[in-house]
């Protein structure tokens, strides 16, 4: 987990930023949704209709939301305790190595994602009770894991240059 | 040489599905294939993903045979959905079993046809089990009761019911914190929610048709099938279709009624509402069938249609059974 | 040996290898995962396997508890409620020797009282009370331990995400749970207090005197703790008082917290962006890992490893307590070197059915399991501390990046040693963790 790193710079981080920002308002609209239903219940005996539902839908593109940002960050768990004799280049060139592999991973689950959201449009599946169609939502994983890729690839030469 | 298939479900290895019909289903395909076939049950989606995904996984490859719900997709499995319809099924499992499966051999080739579906059926007489008891509609003002499908939803809505939808594994906690009232489901499912703990009110309706049933399909992946030696298929053809949907009554046909049983045995109540009340039911529900068929017209195929061959195969497999 | 130990065995060493080579631990699950899938189906299937599994694993009505109880850690800790806490606790305690660490743990103590997740507990109480215990001359390692064994109050006292996941996996009723694990709680707080008294009467060095105030500072700080223990009712009277579920208690949580904050001007707009921002970090990371799990998990299982273990060992005819040590040292073993969620959601199909079939003297097979889930709780709580991988550790050390990782471990062992003695306690005398459950229900 890192923290307080440098300011978010480049494109590609504003982009985490921006998704990121999203994914949280949709968090908190999780929240007063849900707050809402309980309210509703006590007072008349029915919930919102479906309010299961867009909680799994609502945090669900909230978490895909967030993973840009949390890569721009570098917000990873690494443990440091068997490398911690190398000199900081070579640490550098190992953690710019693997970023490059978490963005070839990123850019092979966007990918997949893509493909994911075409079929689940093409089969017409929808939610349980408000019967909303839920390509979209995978379609917006594809587009989140690409911004994960893109923010991994801009992190690959300031790492190898040893900064971060 | 032995063929190992991976067969992929949803619920843990000590539910009643899981240890009476899958189980003993795959040993005897097992067995009669002389160990050319061996099949490895990976059970509460042990090989990853999600219940929604169990169909795909099944037409992808990710696991050779899947068990899953059609409802868990709603909206992709339009045609069989008119077994989900508020009273059409039969209180007897094997009843609905029969009838569903030979439905899916005449009109639900297209619905399936990535997959090559191993056995299509529906599960017996579904109750409501609540907190208070329900003996009229006016019972079910307002009561949060958690639905199994779709349809079962819309259906308690008209009868004045608050449904809720939620995830099966939330339920038990939800019953007992007061967040819903109660739930609907078969006997079959109720100890594994420890629902006759929590609820002292179990309500059935009288014969046949019953308020509800919930359809499930056994899947195999089409390559896979295909790609097996001769001597092999003939032994998963000969426990496909009508035979494995006799086999797959069995929970809920022998499991119910012990259920039964032990809810009766803690003092709890089971409520037979009156043949006029199910009249009422029946009529207050029509609208629901009624928006199905239109809904039909515009998915391009004839529900009407549809849902008149079902009610007469449930009437057909029905004979001798109350 | 059969060749599915072999698989699973050369699975786990290399994703030690990529561990140790500085692969973040999420991504090094799912490039293991991946390839011992490709070992065993093929890379056809495995492109399948990917093609919605991230959206539905994220979109999951159970897991929105994670993100919701960061969020509200993240405008507690905003909104100053966090610091309320610690302020408070400071405040009673803060005078004697090693006040202050034994106020960090009361203050874990009252936040997992209304947060699930230890990560979110470590987190939350570390940036309001590590600046603190480095201000009054705390000793870094004795600082940093306690606030990662604190954080794992988070998950020991109910509600608790591990728990959810427990109860989901193995059919059981949460509010049982939830009761049962109340008691081990409060006990795992008492060890952790008394360790912060034994060690420091032992080496007073370690926690020099300070951090008490006067009598007015002490009102004015009990008078601003009172929002945050209103929450905290609100929150778990509600889950107790049968109002509502997990997750609808972290998201009033969130809008109650939020509201304070609001209310009391601590949390203004630039504020809650922050917490948002905050959320995000510590939400990814923690789905990474998740989603690297689901992959590493499903490759486990492919192998048969686990199954054929269980099988081995019902076949072995071990004494029932035999057993359960041998699973529970199983757990501290895997809970050294893995993720805890991971853990228990790879091993509950396998180690479950073993223990609730044997017979411990209990009066049902809840009982036991039950009880079970609460050791389990317990020894997944030692494995977010212990070393090489103790998740609550890491978290520490993000936020006090002067000490080293290794001085911080060297903090948590006098704290891992009681945890060992209390797991004995609870699996000696089962009524600890069930007294409450038979007497409420
Ligand atoms: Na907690
Ligand atoms: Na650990």
């Amino acid at each position: 987990m890192a923290e307080g790193h440098s300011r978010p710079r480049g494109w590609t981080d504003r982009l985490g930023g921006v998704l990121a920002l999203a994914g949280g308002a949709v968090l908190l609209g999780v929240a007063l949704l849900t707050c809402w239903s309980v309210v509703q219940r006590w007072l008349t005996s029915r919930p919102v209709p479906g309010d299961f539902e867009l909680v799994s839908l609502g945090s669900g593109v909230a978490v895909l939301g967030f993973l840009a940002w949390g890569t721009a960050r570098r917000a990873s768990i690494v443990v440091d305790t068997f490398t911690g004799w190398l000199p900081r280049r070579a640490a550098g060139a190992l953690d710019a190595f693997w970023m490059l592999v978490w963005a070839a991973a990123a850019a092979l689950l966007a990918e997949r994602l893509f493909q994911g959201a075409r079929e689940t449009l093409r089969s017409g599946t929808t939610t349980m009770v408000l019967g909303f169609p839920t390509w979209w939502a995978v379609g917006f994983g594809a587009l989140a894991f690409a911004a994960v890729a893109l923010a991994a690839l801009a992190w690959v030469p300031r790492l190898g240059r040893g900064e971060g | 040489q032995e063929t190992t298939l991976r067969l992929h479900h949803f619920l843990p290895a000590v539910s009643n599905v899981h240890r009476f019909f899958l189980q003993p289903w795959a040993q005897k395909v097992q067995s009669e294939s002389g160990g050319k076939l061996r099949i490895q049950i990976f059970p509460a989606m042990q090989l990853g993903g999600a219940p929604p995904q169990l169909f795909d996984q099944a037409r992808d490859g990710v696991a050779d045979i899947i068990w899953t719900l059609p409802g868990n997709t709603p909206g992709r499995f339009p045609r069989i959905e008119v077994f989900e319809l508020p009273f059409v099924a039969h209180k007897k499992a094997i009843v609905n079993c029969k009838a569903v499966q030979e439905f899916a051999g005449k009109h639900l080739r297209e619905e399936f046809k990535e997959v090559h579906p191993l056995c299509v059926w529906a599960h017996g007489e579904g109750l409501i089990h609540a907190r208070k008891e329900v003996r009229t509609m006016d019972d079910l003002r307002g009561l949060k009761l958690r639905f199994p499908s779709r349809l079962n939803g819309e259906a308690l809505r008209a009868l004045g019911a608050a449904p809720v939808g939620m995830p099966v594994p939330q339920v038990p906690e939800a019953v007992s914190q007061g967040v819903i009232d109660g739930a609907v489901v078969p006997w079959e499912v109720v100890p594994s929610l420890r629902l006759h703990e929590m609820l002292k009110f179990h309500t059935e309706v009288p014969g046949s048709p019953t308020l509800y049933t919930t359809t499930f399909i056994l899947a195999m992946n089409k390559a896979k099938y295909e790609g097996l030696p001769d001597d092999a298929r003939k032994v998963l053809d000969a426990n496909s279709g009508m035979v494995a949907a006799e086999m797959a009554a069995k929970p809920w046909d022998e499991q119910g009624p012990v259920v039964e049983q032990m809810a009766k045995r803690r003092g709890n109540q089971v409520t037979v509402i009156t043949e006029e009340e199910k009249a009422r039911w029946v009529r207050a529900t029509q609208p629901v069938v009624e928006q199905w068929q239109a809904g039909t017209r515009e998915r391009g195929f004839d529900g009407s249609a549809l849902l008149a061959e079902a009610r007469a195969l449930v009437a057909k497999h029905g004979q001798g059974f109350s | 040996m059969p060749p599915e130990f072999a698989t699973a065995g050369i699975g786990f060493a290399a994703l030690l290898l990529l561990i140790a080579l500085r692969a973040p631990v999420g991504l090094a699950m799912l490039l293991v995962g991946a390839g011992g899938y490709l070992w065993i189906v093929d890379a056809g299937v495995l492109l399948n396997y990917l093609k919605t599994t991230p959206y539905h694993l994220f979109a999951n009505y159970t897991l929105s508890v994670i993100p919701l109880f960061i969020l509200m850690g993240a405008l507690a800790e905003r909104g100053g409620l966090a610091r309320d806490l610690f302020d408070a606790a400071n405040a009673l305690f803060g005078r004697r020797p090693g006040g202050m660490a034994m106020g960090v743990i009361g203050a874990s103590a009252c936040f997992g009282a209304v947060c699930g997740s230890s990560v979110a507990t470590t987190a939350t109480i570390g940036r309001a009370a590590l600046p603190e215990l480095k201000r009054f001359g705390y000793d870094p390692g004795l600082a940093t331990g306690t606030v990662a064994v604190g954080g794992t109050l988070g998950i020991l006292i109910p509600p608790s995400v591990i728990l959810v996941v427990y109860a989901i996996s193995t059919e059981q009723n949460i509010a049982k749970l939830f009761m049962a694990a109340l008691v081990p709680g409060l006990l795992a707080t008492l060890f952790y207090v008394l360790t912060i008294a034994v060690l420091t009467r032992l080496r007073p060095a370690l926690a020099p005197p300070g951090g008490g105030v006067d009598a007015t500072e002490r009102r004015r700080v009990l008078l601003n703790v009172i929002p945050v223990l209103l929450i905290a009712v609100v929150v778990i009277g509600g889950i107790y008082g049968g109002v509502f579920t997990p997750t609808e208690s972290a998201a009033i949580g969130c809008v109650s917290t939020l509201t304070v904050g609001l209310a009391r001007r601590t949390l203004n707009g630039a504020d809650v962006r922050a917490a948002l921002f905050a959320t995000a970090e510590t939400t990814a990371m923690i789905f990474v890992i998740l989603l690297g799990a689901e992959v590493f998990n499903a490759f486990l299982a492919l192998s048969q490893a686990p199954d054929l273990l269980a099988l081995w060992i019902s076949e072995q005819d071990f004494p029932p307590y035999g057993v359960l040590a041998l699973l529970l040292f199983a757990y501290i073993v895997l809970g050294a070197v893995m993720d805890e969620l991971a853990m228990i959601l790879l091993t509950l199909p396998v180690f479950f059915p073993v223990v609730t079939a044997l017979d411990f003297g209990l009066a049902s097979a809840e009982e036991t399991a039950i009880w079970f889930g609460v050791l389990v709780l317990v020894v997944v709580g030692i494995g977010l501390t212990a070393p090489p991988i103790g998740l609550n550790v890491f978290v520490v050390s993000s936020l006090a990046r002067d000490v080293p990782i290794a001085r911080t471990y060297r903090g948590v062992l006098p704290f891992l040693a009681t945890d060992l003695l209390r797991l004995a306690l609870l699996v000696t005398f089962p009524a600890l963790s069930l007294w409450l459950v038979r007497a409420l229900t």
